[in-house]
């Protein structure tokens, strides 16, 4: 078996869930299962190139392969891994900077906010609608402005609250900053961008389903509408705004990612995540190896 | 874990009031006593609260003088202003955000953000 096939296989897996995830608008429906088809795709993609590199350590190849020869293999492990340690690079300078300015953000949050404990959120006196959250020790930090508090049912304040809170305990500052990483090392066109728009879309509405479940599927849907100031009681169809999309999302099902084409997706994402470990133990990789070199 | 903030943001706020009341940079001894009229404080927990503000960046020491002497990084308004321009680009959709915040400005504040647009533009041109 060859290390290149294995390459070129982990190339075709994030390639293609990429692509999956971000060209279509299917995600929008599964926004959870299209994450995880996204993250099944990066992790079938590190297994095939953990692979690859025992497959060239241990001289796993095949007698019988001749076209692709070692110094191939070679150059194509170490320019994936290149590009591994370029993302990683580039994740951890923007982790860096990020951590470094969510420290100064809490130390002034520390001075004007105020901690609300029934909230379990800390109040900053603004007459802008603000809800966010500032992930750091001991769990990190929902935030809202006191206009907000006056503004909103004590239903739609839960359920803000519960979207924010979401953030922090999926980490999900963390596939941002991986997002703006895989953003910064590929070439600024246009699928990168689309890449980091329906990210972030789709972080969102991953957030909003923790809020239904603890607060329902109405009250969060109201709290949207509210937060955008709209006054339509259903989402107009027309609108493709993110906010617009994220209602259409809360009202059209009644569970969050219960759908079969989320189901079937969550399937997919499991299979590009074992796919390298389970073409090589049912001996599939060889015979596609063998069927691209001949 | 939010409660521990509110004690900690409510002495740092403290000694960090007495620091923007005063007109120039302040010993230790000194902010004691200005908040001596409204809390007992202990030299060294006045010190340590100093060093900490020092260390999130909201103070600075000056180690020239023997004595040290601490003073705001910058005034109240202006760390305000800090705060709520990092709060609106972390809350996202910075359009929908500015579109708010025009909203809620008073009309004076409006006029004058009308008038440095203005000249913004003329500038870039």
């Amino acid at each position: 078996m060859d290390a290149l096939c294995l390459v070129l296989l982990s190339v075709v897996l994030s390639g293609l869930t990429s692509v999956v995830t971000i060209m279509f608008s299917w995600p929008y429906r599964a926004p959870c299962a299209a994450l995880g088809l996204w993250l099944g795709g990066g992790v079938g993609s590190l297994t095939g190139l953990l692979l690859a590199t025992c497959s060239l350590a241990f001289g796993l190849g095949s007698p019988e392969h001749r076209v692709l020869r070692l110094l191939v293999d070679v150059v194509a492990v170490m320019a994936a891994w290149a590009f591994v340690a370029w993302v990683a690079k580039a994740f951890v300078a923007i982790h860096r900077g990020a951590r470094k300015r969510r420290e100064r953000h809490r130390a002034l949050l520390a001075l004007f906010g105020e901690s609300v404990e029934h909230l379990s959120a800390v109040v900053l006196p603004s007459r802008q609608l603000l809800a966010y959250s500032v992930p750091g020790p001991r769990g990190g930090h929902a935030v809202i402005s006191d206009s907000l508090l006056t503004e909103f049912t004590p239903e739609e304040i839960a359920s803000v609250l519960a979207h924010e809170q979401a953030h922090l305990k999926q980490r999900h500052h963390l596939f941002g900053e991986l997002s703006d990483a895989l953003r910064t090392v590929l070439p600024k066109r246009r699928f990168t961008g689309r890449f980091a728009e329906r990210f972030g879309s789709l972080i969102e509405m991953r957030a909003d389903c923790a809020a239904r479940t603890k607060c329902g599927r109405q009250a969060t849907a109201r709290a949207l509408a509210r937060w955008s100031g709209t006054r339509e009681a259903e989402p107009v169809p027309a609108l493709d705004c993110p906010v617009t999309i994220r209602r259409r999302h809360l009202l059209a099902s009644e569970r969050c990612c219960g759908s079969l084409t989320s189901q079937a997706v969550f399937g997919a994402a499991l299979l590009a995540a074992v796919a390298p470990l389970a073409l090589i133990t049912t001996g599939g990789m060889a015979a596609v190896c063998r069927w691209i070199c001949h | 874990m939010l409660l521990g903030m509110a004690q900690l943001g409510d002495l740092e706020r403290a000694v960090l009031g007495c620091l923007w009341q005063a007109p120039g940079p302040q010993t230790v001894r000194e902010v004691q006593e200005s908040l001596a009229r409204e809390r007992k404080l202990a030299y060294t927990t006045v010190m340590t609260t100093l060093q900490r503000l020092a260390r999130k960046g909201l103070v600075e020491q000056d180690a020239q003088s023997r004595a040290h002497r601490f003073s705001a990084v910058a005034t109240r308004e202006e760390m305000f202003a800090e705060l709520m321009t990092d709060a609106l680009g972390i809350a996202g959709d910075d359009h929908q955000v500015m579109l708010r915040f025009v909203d809620v400005i008073s009309p004076k504040a409006r006029e004058v953000l009308a008038e440095t647009l203005d000249r913004r533009e003329r500038e870039a041109d």
